[in-house]
């Protein structure tokens, strides 16, 4: 249990960045059917429909760069009325995509996600995240993170340290180490 | 006790051995690090106007900032151009509600004069006709920024969150050690606390929630600490100029006035006791009587909900099914627990579903324990706060309802606010069961602390940023 506590910030810290590190990024969904692939790292199309069509679902034909693309339909999430694939490309692409048709015989909601490399996901998450905001409030928060994780866990481990191990020892008179 | 039998005095034992490794000052002044880090990480994440009916307390806050005086409800309850052009161009009426926008990552600057509003009331909502304390405070801050961006002034009205995260993790603390000593249970209890992502959602945006929440644990402090000593007519006083103070920030917390009542009834008391009874019901009523005599001469009634034209035909019984059919327990627990920006960026369910389990089975353990009598008082009266709190506000929307004909949606958040009520029990009756085998609290602090990174990094981030 001591171990656990001890590696805790360790484990937090990874739990908490991996979102940030890891996930996929988009910039938000369109009724448009033509898509521009604007950065590098095209993953998967993000596509929302609403329930009453999900039966025609199949109907659906994405082209990239004018060609039929083979796909693969991940479910995410389901919020109310609106359901979330991730279509991931089956067939392989020659090069990067330019742009994204979609046609289908419904109303669909789509967008572009991405798993731009490091340099471009940090450049993009910053603006995400420093936009609006005062300028102390950026320079202050990644110390804010960091000070929220370090305070967290040494309370954790202060509150988790076994209580009075040392004194233990020494509290004990018949104990082996008191002996010693 | 058997369990004291069994395992000593908690209380001494947990005094002596939790105070070895952290002073009580150090404890506090960490503690309160670590409430402020948590809200400041939710100011900053969470949007301009994202939160739940943030735009109109934020509306009103201007308003007072600019003329002095609160809307009127239905008159000039206008928001400025600067504030809606701002919050439009961030995508503000494309993301509410729609789980799958995005925000348009845009930087704004202000383009009207300050003061010029939009040319008719534009949003209505019950806010406008609550009273306004909280709101004055923010006009405070909004007039000391003032020449920042209206954006700029939205999060530094924001940053008074802060103070109250820390005043609600600093008296859940004072609370549970009146309770229980000062140790690993009331530390391990403060933690969760401080870590409770809903409660610091709350004080992130601008909302008289936050102030709400820390101010009702700081009542329940009070009332707590009081009950240790014999009461003095001033601590009537105190106690009833501090209810009725808390009214004119939201007055949901009338369900104050009985439980105050009740310490005021059963405490061990200095003087006549129909005396105390008399000066707090006099020292609460004052700021009530100010409050009601102000909105009836400006709304016609309590709030400005007297604007709705009452169904002739509602009875009591009858809005009261209504009520009783439209509230779901899943849904307010939900609501309480985590359900972000404007309602629509929720914990993921099986996430829910295990802080349920949680939470229902250490209710469960404290409730059979205090059936078979190893629960001390003023633990069952801590115990029967959140139920009263409840009733209380349950009763009050249905009566307003009733009168009014408006049906006030009741969110989770309303009950959440004795959250060491809701809290403190549930970990006791865990503590109780298994502290001897496995350090429970320290673990529920730890996955506390797992919720609210989880709320924050995977939840608020991907709605709004990935």
């Amino acid at each position: 249990m001591r171990i656990f506590f001890r590696i805790l910030p360790l484990f937090l810290g990874l739990f908490m960045f991996y979102p940030a590190a890891c996930s996929l990024i988009g910039d938000g969904p369109t009724m448009k059917n033509d898509l521009i692939v604007r950065r590098g790292g095209f993953e998967c199309l993000k596509i929302i429909v609403t329930e009453k069509n999900l039966p025609r679902l199949a109907e659906l034909n994405i082209l990239i760069d004018g060609e039929t693309l083979g796909y693969r339909l991940l479910e995410g999430r389901h919020v109310f009325a609106d359901r979330e694939f991730l279509a991931y490309p089956t067939t392989t692409l020659q090069g990067a995509p330019r742009n994204i048709r979609i046609s289908a015989p419904f109303q669909v909601l789509s967008t572009i996600m991405y798993r731009p490399p490091p340099l471009e996901r940090l450049r993009m998450l910053f603006e995400r995240l420093t936009v609006w905001r005062p300028r102390l409030f950026m320079w202050i928060f990644p110390a804010v993170i960091l000070g929220w994780i370090a305070v967290g866990s040494y309370l954790l481990a202060v509150l988790t340290a076994p209580n009075g191990s040392k004194e233990k020892k020494e509290e004990r008179p018949g104990s082996k180490g008191a002996e010693r | 006790m058997q369990w004291e039998f069994q395992c000593g005095n908690p209380k001494k034992r947990f005094a002596k051995k939790g105070c070895r490794h952290m002073t009580k000052r150090r404890f506090a002044l960490l503690l309160a690090l670590f409430s402020a880090c948590h809200t400041f990480l939710w100011i900053y994440l969470v949007p301009p106007g994202q939160g739940a009916d943030e735009e109109t307390h934020f509306a009103i806050v201007e308003h007072l900032a600019h003329f002095h005086t609160g809307p009127d409800a239905g008159k000039d309850f206008w928001l400025s151009l600067n504030w809606d052009s701002a919050i439009e161009a961030a995508g503000y009426s494309e993301i509410r509600l729609q789980t799958f926008r995005r925000p348009h990552y845009v930087e704004w600057t202000d383009q009207y004069p300050e003061k010029a509003r939009m040319s008719g009331p534009t949003y209505m909502s019950g806010s406008s006709g609550a009273p306004w304390l909280y709101h004055l405070l923010g006009a405070f801050v909004y007039g000391v920024s003032s020449s920042a961006s209206v954006f700029h002034r939205m999060y530094a009205v924001r940053l008074l969150g802060i103070l109250f995260a820390v005043g609600l993790s600093h008296f859940s603390w004072r609370l549970f050690t009146t309770l229980e000593g000062d140790g690993e249970f009331s530390r391990g209890a403060a933690m969760c606390v401080a870590a409770q992502p809903m409660a610091h959602f709350l004080c992130g945006y601008v909302t008289p929630d936050g102030a709400t929440l820390c101010l009702t644990a700081a009542f329940l402090y009070a009332c707590w600490a009081l009950s240790k000593r014999s009461a003095q007519p001033r601590d009537f006083i105190g106690l009833g100029i501090f209810c009725g103070a808390a009214f004119w920030v939201k007055p949901l917390i009338i369900s104050f006035v009985p439980i105050a009542l009740f310490v005021v009834l059963t405490n061990k008391i200095s003087c006549n006791r129909r005396f105390g009874v008399a000066l707090f019901l006099l020292t609460v009523g004052a700021p009530l009587a100010v409050w009601s005599s102000f909105s009836w001469i400006r709304y016609g009634g309590p709030t400005n909900l007297w604007m709705y034209k009452p169904d002739p035909s509602a009875t009591l019984l009858g809005t009261t099914w209504k009520y009783a059919v439209g509230l779901s327990p899943g849904a307010l627990f939900s609501q309480g627990l985590g359900v972000f920006g404007w309602l629509d960026a929720p914990l993921a369910k099986p996430v829910r579903l295990i802080a349920a389990i949680v939470f229902i089975l250490g209710w469960s353990s404290v409730i059979v324990l205090a059936l078979r009598g190893r629960i001390s008082r003023p633990w069952l009266a801590l115990m029967a706060v959140p139920f009263v709190h409840f009733a209380v506000v349950m009763a009050g929307v249905i009566w307003t309802s009733k009168n009014t004909g408006y049906f006030n949606w009741v969110p989770g958040r309303y009950f959440l606010y004795p959250l060491a009520g809701w809290m403190g029990p549930a970990l006791l009756g865990w503590h109780r069961v298994l502290a001897e085998k496995i350090p429970v609290v320290r673990l529920c602090a730890a996955g506390s602390f797992f919720l609210a990174a989880y709320s924050l990094f995977w939840i608020v981030l991907e709605r709004y940023y990935l």
